[in-house]
């Protein structure tokens, strides 16, 4: 236990299938009473309205799975970190699934790239169509899209934010990995990304499937 | 292989409303169930999983390994757009099948306005509205509720209802479905068979006839069906079935908390209420059962809220020993104790120290009406020296919001009534500024919540005429003219649904096809603003040739047979009359512990209940 009473902790947890319909103001309340339900020791903020102290390093949009979530919580009493495990285990909705719990050993602050296994289909376009207006895209010296910030919207060249795999097709399933700036300077959404092939090519993407697979810092290390 | 594919769920508002999955949901291999039940609110997601009946029931049905109760909701605009573009049906939550696959099709009638969304969901699932182009057993629709009191507006659609409390009639008529099932029985055989169950009441079983004024001549059963029908009851709260844990939303509903219901029925009699008499006699729980009660579902669900309902909670005899026990461990685990439903007239120092140990939100007190002649009319046994006490209760203790209700419309209402409700709320203005200890460097704020009144069955009103529409806006204007200070906010329900409200409410069969076609013209969720089209109701009404005004603004005479008459809720309509008079002259009637008014509900429960 550190002097402040309580030991810092960071839980990597999935979230897959159904859950990828919650949203991240929905799945702070889940894990909030799944956290009360768990019955861990775990940190209140102080003041008027005490609350469960719970920090989400890197919020995921709706319809979104992804295999690399981290919260960050603060436990109190004595609670061996394969009892924390289980416990959470056990309290976690269906499609939210432990990968493990261990003290934090980065800032959230160092989050610099998230990476995407992405596909979707192309109602419009043939195979070769598809391949060459995403090239095109892709391939320009700039990918400029609107970007919406709490200063408004503005036009954004992505392009030196995003590193795209060579484009797949296989049954008219479209798949690609991406690996885009995440954190709190600068951060690109997959759906970023779609929004500038489709205006590029005029195109119409469907069916989309986001599941975010990694989280990385700046020398392309996995965020711990 | 379920109805509703999972990528539909892309495409809508608040997804998790529909996607299931949530702590404590029921899932079972439907291969192994004999009686698959969808237990559809018909409204929203947000409302419907508000609702404690709802709770109760699915966790009771869900105990037999036999039944799969499962969840359905209205859908919102923008699924049911999709629904109808797509040729899907709604779907249950759990399974994500059609509605239609149901054996059990049950509705919850909480309020006359959602009458509607009943209709639209049954076409929505595939399932033929009206009862009588349903010849199967299968999808067979039940309903029950406070609107149960008086189904008869719904007879064209539902096949059976449960008047009264569920807990003890739903699982039977589901067991009677069991054996149905297994022996092959039709409709008709199974309907006639429940119609002696106690609680039940089949509506085919029972002919009307009218009279040319057009109130009704008579109600005759058939079949051997019972008449009248009496409403069922749970004698002891403490050995009835309370759930151990909810299911917990993912989506923020309205009310997300965990609840414990520490009594049913009220002693009051105020005689606006209807639940004040459907619920009769008062019938309360232990606090050792509330406290275990409310252990388990904060464990089970992990819910930082927990609310003690009920009509009056501070009329509940073990209330202070009951807030002790739980003060044992909410404050520790900041669990936040919530009491709904306080009355001003024993609203104490203490119970107020309870209650903000945790946090402090503001106050709501329902006066009811403006003046002490229109109290006493009503049977609100608060006098306005005993709101400003409750309010310089809540003042002193740090409050600083108040929010009051009241009703315009009322029996024997004068515009001297209605001002008094502005009055009153200035009043209570003047008195925070005149206490010296008033938390300091802050502003009170008092919100004056005004309903129109609407008459309902079962309550000594059910004779009275409803105010037009026209005189409630004059009211509401009258009251807005009245006001003068910016610390009280005045806001007031629309009259045009509350008038619907008033038709439903004491309706006949008569309205079935009135439902009906405005259903077919589109309405539906008409409790929500933006789908409330009173035009098209209107339009129903009139080429139906039935006059809304004969429903709502008729003064009935006592000895008129109303459409709900042949139902036994256990309160005598000769209690009624007597309560009807004397509101007309203002003498109140003591409440149910001070001395028994012998309103006849007593003999539900065996003769013996709260009174002296």
């Amino acid at each position: 236990m550190e002097n402040n009473g309580f030991r810092d902790l960071r839980l990597f947890y999935t979230k897959t299938g159904s859950a990828k319909y919650i949203s991240h103001l929905d799945v702070m309340r889940a894990f909030q009473r799944a956290f009360r339900r768990s019955k861990i020791p775990v940190w209140y903020t102080e003041g008027f309205h005490p609350h469960l102290y719970l920090t989400f390093a890197l919020p995921l949009s709706l319809g979104y799975e992804s295999l690399s979530e981290s919260v960050d919580f603060r436990v109190t009493g004595e609670i061996s970190d394969d009892d924390l495990s289980s416990r959470l285990a056990e309290a976690l909705p269906p499609g939210f699934r432990v990968m493990s719990v261990a003290p934090p050993e980065m800032e959230p602050s160092a989050i610099k790239y998230a990476v995407y296994d992405v596909s979707f289909k192309v109602p419009q376009a043939g195979r070769d169509a598809v391949a060459a207006a995403w090239r095109e895209c892709f391939g320009a010296q700039q990918v400029n899209v609107h970007k919406r910030t709490k200063h408004g919207e503005k036009t954004v060249d992505i392009k030196p934010s995003i590193v795209l795999t060579d484009i797949k097709e296989d049954g008219g399933l479209y798949s690609v990995e991406m690996k885009l700036a995440a954190g709190t300077e600068f951060n690109v959404n997959p759906s970023l990304v779609f929004e500038a092939f489709e205006k590029s090519s005029g195109l119409t993407t469907a069916e989309h499937t986001v599941i975010r697979k990694a989280v990385l810092i700046e020398n392309g290390e996995n965020f711990r | 292989m379920a109805a509703i594919p999972e990528s539909l769920l892309e495409l809508v508002q608040k997804p998790a409303r529909y996607a299931g999955g949530e702590v404590n949901s029921v899932v079972k291999d439907k291969s192994t169930v004999k009686v698959r039940f969808a237990f559809c609110f018909p409204d929203l997601y947000e409302v419907g999983m508000s609702h404690l009946g709802m709770k109760i029931l699915y966790s009771l049905l869900n105990k037999d390994p036999e039944v799969w109760c499962e969840r359905v909701f209205a859908p919102d605009s923008d699924m049911e757009k999709l629904l109808l573009e797509r040729g899907l049906p709604l779907f249950a939550l759990e399974s994500r099948d059609s509605v239609g696959d149901f054996d059990m099709i049950g509705f919850t009638l909480q309020y006359e306005l959602s009458y509607s969304a009943i209709l639209n969901m049954l076409n929505l699932s595939g399932v033929p509205v009206l009862a009588s182009e349903r010849h199967d057993l299968k999808n067979l629709v039940v309903a029950g509720g406070p609107c149960a009191c008086n189904p008869e507006p719904l007879c064209d659609f539902i096949d059976l209802f449960m008047p009264g409390e569920g807990e003890e009639v739903l699982p039977e008529i589901v067991e009677l479905y069991k054996k149905a099932k297994a022996l092959g029985w039709s409709k008709e055989k199974y309907l006639s068979e429940a119609a002696q169950i106690k609680g039940v009441y089949v509506p085919s079983l029972y002919d009307v006839t009218y009279k040319e004024d057009g109130t009704i001549d008579s109600v005759t059963a058939r079949d051997g069906a019972p008449l009248p029908v009496k409403k069922r009851i749970i004698r002891d709260l403490d050995k009835v079935y309370y759930p151990e844990d909810f299911v917990v939303p993912f989506v923020d509903i309205v009310h997300d908390r965990a609840m414990v219901e520490i009594m049913r029925g009220c002693i009051r009699g105020c005689r606006f209420c209807q639940a004040g008499f459907i619920y009769r006699p008062l019938r309360e729980k232990h606090a050792d059962t509330l406290a275990q009660n409310a252990r388990c579902l904060c464990d089970s669900t992990g819910y930082d809220e927990l609310s003690l309902t009920s009509l009056s909670t501070s009329d509940y005899s073990e209330l202070e020993p009951l807030l002790d026990d739980l003060l044992t461990w909410t404050d520790d685990e900041k669990v936040n104790l919530s009491l709904p439903s306080l009355r001003v007239d024993n609203f104490s120092e203490s119970l107020m120290e309870k209650v903000t140990t945790i946090r402090k939100s503001g106050l709501t007190f329902a006066p009811e009406a403006g003046t002490q002649r229109m109290r006493d009319v009503i049977n609100k046994n608060v006098t306005e020296d005993e709101l400003m006490e409750t309010c310089r209760t809540a003042f002193m203790g740090g409050y600083t919001s108040v929010k009051l209700y009241f009703m315009i419309g009322l029996p024997t209402e004068t515009d001297e009534d209605v001002l008094g409700i502005i009055e009153t709320a200035q009043r209570v203005v003047d008195l925070f500024y005149s206490l010296e200890d008033r938390p300091k460097g802050k502003s009170v704020q008092v919100t004056v919540s005004v309903a129109s009144f609407v008459p309902k069955p079962f309550t000594p009103f059910e004779f009275e005429p409803q105010d037009s529409r026209d005189e409630l806006h004059r009211k509401q204007r009258l009251m807005l003219s009245a006001l003068r200070s910016r610390k009280v906010n005045l806001d007031w329900h629309e009259a045009d649904t509350s008038y619907l409200e008033a038709v439903f409410a004491r309706g006949d069969r008569r309205l079935g096809k009135v439902i009906y076609d405005a259903w077919k013209k589109g309405c539906n969720l008409d409790s929500w603003n933006d789908h409330f089209r009173f035009d098209l109701w209107m339009e129903s009404f009139s080429e139906n040739g039935v006059d809304p005004d004969f429903y709502a603004l008729r003064r009935r005479d006592t000895n008129e047979t109303m459409p709900w008459d042949h139902m036994d809720y256990g309160v005598s309509k000769n209690f009624l009359i007597k309560e009807y008079k004397k509101a007309v002259s203002a003498e109140t009637t003591p409440n149910c512990r001070e001395k028994c008014a012998g309103c006849g509900a007593n003999g539900l429960v065996g003769g013996v209940c709260c009174g002296k």
